[in-house]
């Protein structure tokens, strides 16, 4: 493995009174001391921030830094000093012309070591959040897993790497991916909008890494796995990744950031389209919240749900049974979650109109004196049949769609109205057996001459 | 038949830690072999493999490498677990190297010892079919169902003693070499009850009747639903020879309900339909009452009474209005009708605003064919 970044020291010694170049030394290639990456998964961006161990002359120094093939985002280059801040000044920031480079120029009032901090953006590493939901046979207790995926594509490898994770969605203006591979001209490069971005961008990271430090109960040697503590700021959660990661370029880390055992979960049945003969599809229902019962620094309600993709298991006997694969939105803590559990093809649903009629039908006479409908009412009945083949008692949502200005009659099933044109109805239909429930719809009608 | 070599490999390293968290070199140890394989098949897409392997743990850190290489496991869709989820021993995190179908797992172990694990994952290319062989006796009232599937696999994998669940009939165990294909019985049912129908609906199928099974799915023994799949019909003839009678697509059908199979159109029943009239009748201004009568001309030439429906598609606001049967004799000069009573041999009714339905209890036709008149007013129409 080698790494594609590098960092060279040039050290240039100016004489006092004449800006000839007396020399020029190559002196070290430090390596990082530490870094931090803060990866965001709506868009494809991460900070990193390292630190190395310089040493610099007095005089004027030259700093090479180069990132031939990484995805580094070079209008993003930060140096700042972290100690001796008082005798270390960037005088300038020199683009060679034509190579993935940068000199910094550091005037320094001392001989010794100092550390520095790069910071950069870079494209190529994302995470994403995917869970495992296994239900018991009843389908009424539910264990979760979350896991957090980091994916390094950046061409670099980071070694011992702290990691942040930032859930929530950023706005930028351009692609860092784009920035990284154009032909580097920073001096064209800075625009208004740019530059506003990148300030935007800056006042999060800010933000993120003056939030207070999570304090993590029990402190975890190799025996555990880690834990992934989670911190809100403003509409972002970061999530930090406990201990240090090694995540070479192209490979995939998984890590456990949520686990929960038995959650509260109710099965419902839905239908959301006008057909005549369908299976409704399950969803599976809990909510992101704390189990006071319950301890321990993983279990739910803790923080927001990342989205991700969901496998969605039933186990009976221990063993397991797929049901499908979805994804699921961001579920922010204390809020319900939905997940799409697949069709459920042993409860059938079959709706018809079984009568029609037009009342109240009164006919006007246009100027020609010839006769036309003015206005009349169409009465829709409705029936809906429910069979229900499962050994336990279902709940439903059926959703049905009608003319706007309809009004609903003679139904005895608990109804919700959504919006100006649907209704769903909720029955319950008990275990094996078969349920019939009507209704009728009012729709008027008033016709133009 | 040629053995092939496993490409599933389960490789683990032991990795013991020390306190100073330095890595040792990586050591591979063993190669454990399967002790438990499933495969679930009762998903229509999805085949998930389940399977159990012991694992020599040291105490600390273990190093679990997983390879796939040329099989279609979907990779996302693995899932590693300590058989005994007492807590103890824990899955650390999941490694995912660039080269792509392998992965090693971190997991502690609080002491030495083997540990049984169980790793599920979804497998392409191993393919379940569905379908049945219907039985009917030679008089035509009982029906015996057999469902079976068959696996193929693609996997590039071979399964040894794997028990197969289908969700059908009970877990079966056997083996499914790479590139095999098995048929297995998985269910038979016994003695179901089903009835002929006949069926003519002209806007649908044409002016032929058409024969069906209606199979009710109910066996007090075995309540199990009916999957969805191609049936194949055959009769047992007292001869003991065996005919082939037709085949259909069955639907997925609960228990306690129907299967309605289509074995062919039939030749001795006979209907033949044509509007008659239709008279219009005032109602207000442009608004009209529209009155239509269907004629149909049963005959039935099989050697009993049949059951017979028909279908009549309608829209709008309509009611039945009048039902009439007559008896039809005689040819040309000599042709005469007689009404007869119906009520105990038809039923009209109006299943849904689209649906007129007759359902009909008709005798074998000698001299006297059935002429069957049904008025319809479709009412409020400008």
């Amino acid at each position: 493995m080698h790494k594609k970044m590098q960092f060279i020291v040039l050290l240039i010694f100016l004489s006092a009174n004449t800006a000839i170049f007396s020399a020029i030394d190559l002196v070290t290639v430090p390596e990082r001391s530490s870094v931090q990456l803060t990866i965001y998964n709506s868009a494809d961006i991460t900070m990193v921030s390292e630190e190395r161990n310089l040493t610099f002359k007095k005089g004027l120094n030259a700093i090479q830094f180069t990132w031939a093939e990484t995805l580094i985002d070079p209008t993003s280059l930060r140096i700042s000093f972290k100690d001796r801040k008082g005798s270390l000044t960037l005088l300038d920031t020199v683009y060679p012309q034509g190579r993935a480079a940068l000199i910094w120029n550091i005037q320094s009032d001392f001989s010794g070591s100092a550390n520095i901090e790069i910071n950069y953006f870079t494209s190529g590493i994302s995470w994403k959040a995917d869970y495992t939901a296994i239900a018991n046979e009843q389908e009424d207790q539910l264990d979760l897993q979350g896991f957090i995926r980091v994916i390094n594509n950046s061409g670099e490898d980071y070694t011992n790497a702290k990691v942040r994770l930032v859930v929530g969605n950023i706005n930028l203006v351009e692609k860092i991916s784009d920035l990284a591979n154009s032909q580097l001209v920073y001096p064209k490069m800075p625009a208004p909008q740019k530059a506003r971005a990148r300030e935007d961008f800056n006042r999060y990271m800010k933000k993120a890494e003056d939030a207070a430090e999570y304090e993590f109960a029990g402190s975890a040697g190799s025996s555990t796995p880690k834990g992934v503590i989670k911190e809100g700021l403003s509409e972002y959660f970061i999530f930090t990744i406990e201990g240090r990661e090694t995540i070479p370029n192209r490979w995939q880390k998984q890590l456990k950031s949520v686990s929960a055992n038995s959650i509260a979960l109710k099965s419902v049945f839905k239908v959301d389209s006008n057909g005549q003969k369908l299976n409704p599809t399950k969803i599976f229902e809990f909510r992101n919240q704390e189990d006071k019962a319950r301890s321990g620094t993983i279990q739910l309600g803790k923080s927001p749900l990342p989205d991700g993709t969901v496998q969605i298991f039933t186990q009976k006997n221990s063993r397991l049974t797929f049901l499908t694969a979805t994804k699921t939105n961001y579920i922010a803590t204390g809020d319900k979650v939905r997940l799409n559990a697949g069709i459920e093809s042993n409860i059938k649903i079959e709706r018809s109109i079984i009568d029609y009629k037009r009342t109240d039908i009164e006919v006007k006479k246009r100027f020609n004196l010839t006769d036309y409908v003015s206005n009349f009412t169409e009465i829709f009945d409705y029936s809906t049949r429910i069979e229900n083949s499962l050994n336990r008692s279902i709940e439903l949502e059926i959703e049905r769609s009608f003319p706007e200005n309809f009004t609903l009659k003679n139904n005895s099933t608990k109804v919700e109205k959504i919006g100006k044109e649907k209704l769903v109805f909720y029955p319950v239909v008990p275990a094996n057996s078969t349920v019939q429930f009507k209704y009728q719809i009012y729709v008027p009608h008033e016709i133009e001459r | 038949m040629k053995m092939k070599k496993f490409t599933i490999k389960f490789l683990f390293y032991l990795m013991l830690f020390s306190s100073v968290s330095v890595f040792p070199r990586t050591k591979l140890t063993t190669l454990p072999e399967r002790n438990n394989v499933r495969i679930d098949i009762q998903d229509e897409k999805y085949t998930l493999v389940e399977e159990e392997r012991k694992i020599n743990l040291l105490k600390g850190k273990n190093h679990i490498e997983f390879a796939w290489a040329n099989t279609g496991i979907q990779m996302d869709s693995i899932q590693f677990r300590p058989a005994n989820q007492n807590g103890e021993t824990k899955v650390l995190n999941v490694n995912f190297p660039p080269e792509g179908s392998a992965l090693f797992w971190e997991v502690y172990s609080p002491a030495s010892g083997p540990e049984s694990f169980r790793i599920s994952y979804l497998i392409s290319n191993l393919n379940k079919q569905i379908s049945h062989e219907a039985r009917v006796d030679s008089s035509e009232k009982f029906l015996s169902l057999m469902t079976y599937y068959t696996l193929s696999n693609q996997t590039g994998e071979r399964f040894v003693n794997a028990s197969l669940e289908s969700g059908i009939g009970l877990p079966i165990k056997r083996d499914i070499d790479f590139n095999e294909s098995r048929k297995i019985l998985a269910h038979k049912t016994n003695n179901l009850n089903f009835e002929k129908v006949y069926r003519f609906d002209s806007e649908q199928y044409g002016k032929n009747v058409r024969l069906y099974y209606k199979v009710e799915n109910k066996n007090n023994k075995e309540p199990k639903p009916i999957s969805a799949g191609k049936v194949r019909i055959y009769m047992d003839n007292p001869s003991g020879e065996e005919a082939f009678l037709g085949e259909d697509w069955a639907e997925h059908t609960a228990y306690n309900s129907d299967l309605e199979l289509f074995l062919g159109e039939a030749q001795e029943v006979k209907v033949e339909r044509a509007i008659i009239q239709e008279k219009e009748k005032k109602v207000k201004g442009p608004v009209s009452d529209y009155a239509r009568t269907y004629r149909f001309k049963i005959e039935n030439y099989r050697k009993e009474s049949t059951k017979l429906i028909i279908q009549e598609h309608l829209s709008g606001e309509w009611e039945i209005e009048e039902i009439e049967l007559k008896e039809e004799s005689g040819e040309r000069a000599a042709l005469s009708e007689k009404a007869i009573s119906y009520s105990q041999k038809i039923k009209v009714l109006k299943k849904d605003i689209e649906n007129l339905e007759i359902m009909a209890n008709v005798p074998v036709t000698g001299d006297k064919k059935w002429n069957l008149y049904v008025t319809v007013n479709m009412k409020n129409r400008w």
